[in-house]
């Protein structure tokens, strides 16, 4: 009897520490902090808030736990290793197209950055229209797009890209990227071939398969270990999803005319002001950077959304993701720690979001 | 016993009427007035001069050391029948009521023109000018397939793009529009800027036809309608012709883009353009921006979404742009949507003399991503021209050699991603050391771009202020006032909706003072002192700078006045 009461009193310990445990786990708030950047427009390398960036869009994370911002501003690719230092990687800081090693490549307003196999990092350069690679050794080439006269009887429309805003780059190796003013989602085989992946050119809100769907002026890409791809629809205020199949279908938002909003809920009943950055974790949870509500937003896997960080309000303040602020927060990445990095647009910061 | 008495008697007279700053009277010969002091400076066309750069350089009473909360403020407001699109304009030393005052004209949208007393309020005439019998439109005429309720216009559609005024003649031009059950017309108005009274010849209905096969032609002749065709863009007056352009009310189809010349003495009209007779669309409105023009009389304009070059796969009838494929030929000048131009008085017409269409002008259509919506200005004493479109760009191009098509590469002299939408009015100005160009479109940050007169380009890192601007779909209108390069006297005036989206919506305004030189350093706004407060914002009116005053329109049906308190 005696045995079996202490037996029962273990369970029962075990059973409420387990229980505060989960309690502080769930309770636990994540934090906002400022991980580099002076704040001011500017350019420098350099740790913390000695280094400087220009009005920043787009974050990726490698395996190492490096950050790759592109610095649009500043025409480079910089990089934050995890205790802020930042270096630039790429890009002479002049409007250009040139391929090179490091400093001596140009890139002309980069928005978004993707981190691939082997030490790779991928740039949509999108006032170039160019989709870039940048090698281990910092040798950038240009990828896929028209940077050369091409004859008049070239069919192929996809040869000239028309400002993509946003890349991933898939287990596989296969690049994705969406060609914001060709309302189009695009991939780069690790063949190189290049080829549509959803959308008719056209803007549109419709879901379907491949061609069947269409999206208006998408920015942010991402993809998940099963090659599900994730589209922040810009003007549609709408996250769409496309699946391995190629169809397309609406995670979150409802695109009618001016339905700009900041509600949160599942699927339709939720909406988004100019969302343009996306990320997804590990467990399938997707990150916006909802821009015009200065928020991030998260969406389960089951499309339930709800305000990450942010209090809405332009600002810059760290502390409690419910009191902290943005200003145009347009990148965002998720290690895989779940720690979520964001590309704070007009703050001119990298900020980091942790528990 | 006589000065106490003196001095006692002029302390009387200022406690009886209160007066604004002391006024410096410098005389100089002067082609307008005969004499002219730098206290008395008018403002006759939109944003100050056909550079449309905004810019009053002669501005001795404001100061980066005045512009405070403690010393500077609203000091009246003026009633008005209606909203207020038209940017307020000021002539000074005007012969009228009984001596030379400085006189303040506004135009409401209930097509009613007002000249009160600039530097105190009176009242000296105020005239309705819709048609007898009429009724100005209203936004409930302007609903359409795409924009039910129409609510761009906030109600009456009067009066919207801003007068122009010519001092010699002592005459404001306007276009007043009104509607008969379901007649629209629209009105070229001439007025005496004394009395109140139509010149000779005034008003002219506004008619026009082109021969072409474009969007709502019959029997090959494409016509104005008063009725679809939205007069935005302030007047030009340009040796001795008034110019006007028209657009559309939220690409209601069918509609073309038009420049109309009339002669500023008979109002004959004497130009008639069309920039897509055989095809569809191309408006001209630019943010309520005023026609650019040089001295030579030539225009510069930019052009909204519809046919470029020969017409591709317009259909004509519903909303928005047909032109969803490349064009034939795109570099045929019977279509110029999408475009910036050179265009030069010949005939009966306008020539294009040199253009600029982006090498991804169908996307740009696809997309509603119109080339022309940022007001557009010319360097002064420079060959550049700057616009910015829909896509976020601004486009810096030889006024000269604007690059025309080419299918691989835009040869605009330079291209700047702004990334926002440039629903908005720039603004230049020169200081001691730096010349600068200004812009703040919506979701942006105001932003200073010096320009560089060795590479005739803009350094593309600008100097920005962090104050959090303009939101939704209607960025900033700017002006700027300074005295001359003198340091110290250049200062950046900004007025756009504090909150919500003036787009659609009544919004409340809000009015910043910066430091020219140094955006970053804001001097003064209208929310520091609830006395200071502008009321709901006018969209597309910049604040109009002349004389120690700063005059501000409103759709609140009133127009405040600040200056040193």
């Amino acid at each position: 009897m005696l045995r079996f009461m202490i037996k029962k009193n273990i369970l029962l310990f075990l059973a409420i520490v387990c229980f505060i445990v989960a309690c502080g786990k769930k309770n636990r708030s994540a934090k906002v902090t400022t991980l580099a950047g002076s704040g001011t427009m500017n350019f420098a390398d350099g740790k913390g808030t000695d280094a400087a960036f220009s009005n920043l869009m787009g974050l990726a994370i490698d395996s190492a736990d490096n950050i790759y911002v592109a610095d649009s501003r500043n025409n480079r690719i910089r990089k934050v290793s995890s205790d802020g230092t930042v270096i630039t990687i790429a890009g002479s800081g002049k409007d250009g197209s040139e391929d090179g090693k490091g400093t001596s490549a140009s890139f002309f307003f980069p928005v978004a950055v993707a981190t691939g196999t082997n030490g790779n990092v991928y740039v949509a350069d999108t006032h170039n229209s160019l989709i870039r690679k940048i090698g281990p050794d910092g040798t950038v080439t240009t990828l896929v797009g028209r940077n050369q006269p091409v004859k008049k009887d070239l069919s192929d429309s996809l040869q000239k890209l028309d400002n993509p805003y946003g890349i991933a780059v898939g287990k596989d190796g296969t690049v994705y990227f969406t060609d914001w003013a060709k309302d189009l989602v695009c991939k780069i085989s690790p063949d190189g071939k290049l080829s549509e992946v959803a959308g008719d050119g056209a803007p549109g809100a419709e879901d379907g398969i491949g061609h069947a769907a269409s999206f208006y002026l998408p920015e942010g890409i991402a993809v998940d270990d099963h090659n599900n791809l994730y589209v922040a629809d810009c003007y549609n205020n709408t996250i769409r999803k496309i699946d391995a199949n190629g169809v397309v279908t609406t995670l979150a938002g409802k695109a009618f005319k001016r339905n700009q909003g900041s509600k949160n809920g599942k699927g339709a009943m939720a909406s988004f002001n100019h969302p343009c950055g996306i990320a997804v974790d590990q467990k399938g949870n997707v990150y916006v950077a909802d821009v015009g509500n200065n928020k991030i937003r998260k969406i389960t896997a089951d499309g339930v959304v709800s305000t990450f960080a942010g209090t809405g309000q332009r600002g810059l303040a760290n502390g409690d993701v419910k009191s902290a602020s943005f200003n145009r927060p347009f990148g965002v990445a998720v290690d895989r720690a779940g720690n979520v990095y964001i590309a704070d647009y007009q703050n001119n910061l990298v900020r980091k979001i942790s528990y | 016993m006589l000065p106490i008495l003196l001095i006692a008697a002029c302390l009387g007279c200022k406690k009886k009427e209160p007066v604004g700053p002391p006024v410096v009277v410098i005389t100089k010969t002067d082609t307008t007035f005969g004499q002219q002091n730098n206290e008395h400076i008018s403002v006759l066309t939109q944003h100050n001069d056909n550079s449309r750069a905004g810019l009053n350089n002669q501005e001795t009473v404001l100061t980066t050391s005045n512009v405070n909360s403690s010393q500077f403020g609203k000091l009246f407001s003026l009633t008005v029948d209606d909203e207020v699109y038209a940017q307020p304009l000021v002539v000074s030393n005007l012969t009228i009521g009984s001596g030379m005052h400085n006189v303040l004209f506004i135009a409401t949208v209930n097509n009613t023109v007002y000249a009160f007393d600039a530097d105190k309020g009176r009242l000296y005439w105020k005239k309705n000018f819709t048609e007898l019998g009429m009724n100005p439109p209203n936004s409930n005429d302007m609903a359409s397939s795409w924009c039910t309720p129409y609510n761009n216009i906030t109600y009456h559609i009067g009066i919207i793009g801003t007068p122009v005024i010519d001092s010699l003649a002592q005459t404001i031009y306007f276009v007043a529009r009104s509607k008969n059950g379901s007649a629209f017309f629209q009105y070229l108005h001439a007025v005496n800027i004394v009395t109140g009274a139509e010149q000779p010849g005034s008003p002219v209905m506004i008619t026009a036809n082109v021969p072409g096969t474009g969007d709502g032609n019959i029997n090959s002749v494409v016509s104005f309608d008063p009725l679809r065709n939205n007069q935005r863009q302030g007047l030009a007056l340009v040796n001795g012709v008034v110019y006007i352009s028209f657009a559309s009310h939220c690409d209601w189809n069918p509609y073309h883009g038009w420049i109309l010349g009339y002669n500023s003495t008979t109002l004959q009209q004497q130009i008639v353009y069309n920039d897509t007779p055989n095809g569809e669309e191309g408006g001209l409105w630019e943010s309520g921006m005023g026609i650019a023009a040089d001295p030579q009389g030539n225009l510069y304009v930019v052009t909204g979404n519809g046919t470029v070059g020969k017409p591709s796969t317009y259909t004509g009838g519903g909303n928005g742009t047909n032109e969803t494929g490349s064009s034939a030929d795109p570099t045929d000048p019977a279509g110029r949507s999408e475009s910036a131009m050179k265009l030069t008085p010949s005939g009966n017409t306008l020539q294009i003399s040199s253009y600029f269409t982006p090498t991804n002008y169908v996307d740009l259509n696809v997309n509603d991503l119109d080339y022309g919506v940022m007001g557009t200005l010319l360097i002064p004493n420079s060959s550049y021209y700057v616009t910015g479109a829909k896509n976020g760009n601004l486009y810096l191009l030889n006024k000269d050699n604007m690059g025309g098509y080419d299918a691989v590469f835009d040869h605009a002299q330079q291209l700047i991603p702004l990334n926002a939408s440039m629903h908005c009015q720039p603004a230049y100005y020169k200081g001691s050391t730096t010349e600068f160009f200004y812009v703040w479109s919506e979701n942006d940050q105001l932003r200073a771009f010096s320009f560089d007169r060795g590479s005739n380009k803009f350094i593309t890192n600008p100097i920005a202020s962090t104050v959090p601007g303009p939101t939704g779909q209607s960025g900033a209108v700017l002006s700027v006032s300074g005295n001359g390069t003198k340091d110290g006297t250049g200062i950046v005036w900004a007025s756009y909706a504090m909150s919500g989206d003036a787009e659609s919506f009544l919004t409340p305004g809000v009015l910043r003072a910066f430091d020219a030189n140094n955006v970053t350093k804001e001097l003064w706004n209208s929310a520091q002192n609830s006395a200071d407060f502008v009321g709901n914002y006018a969209k597309f009116s910049p604040p109009t700078i002349a004389n120690g005053h700063v005059y501000l329109a409103t759709f609140s049906n009133r127009v405040i006045v600040y200056g040193l308190k």
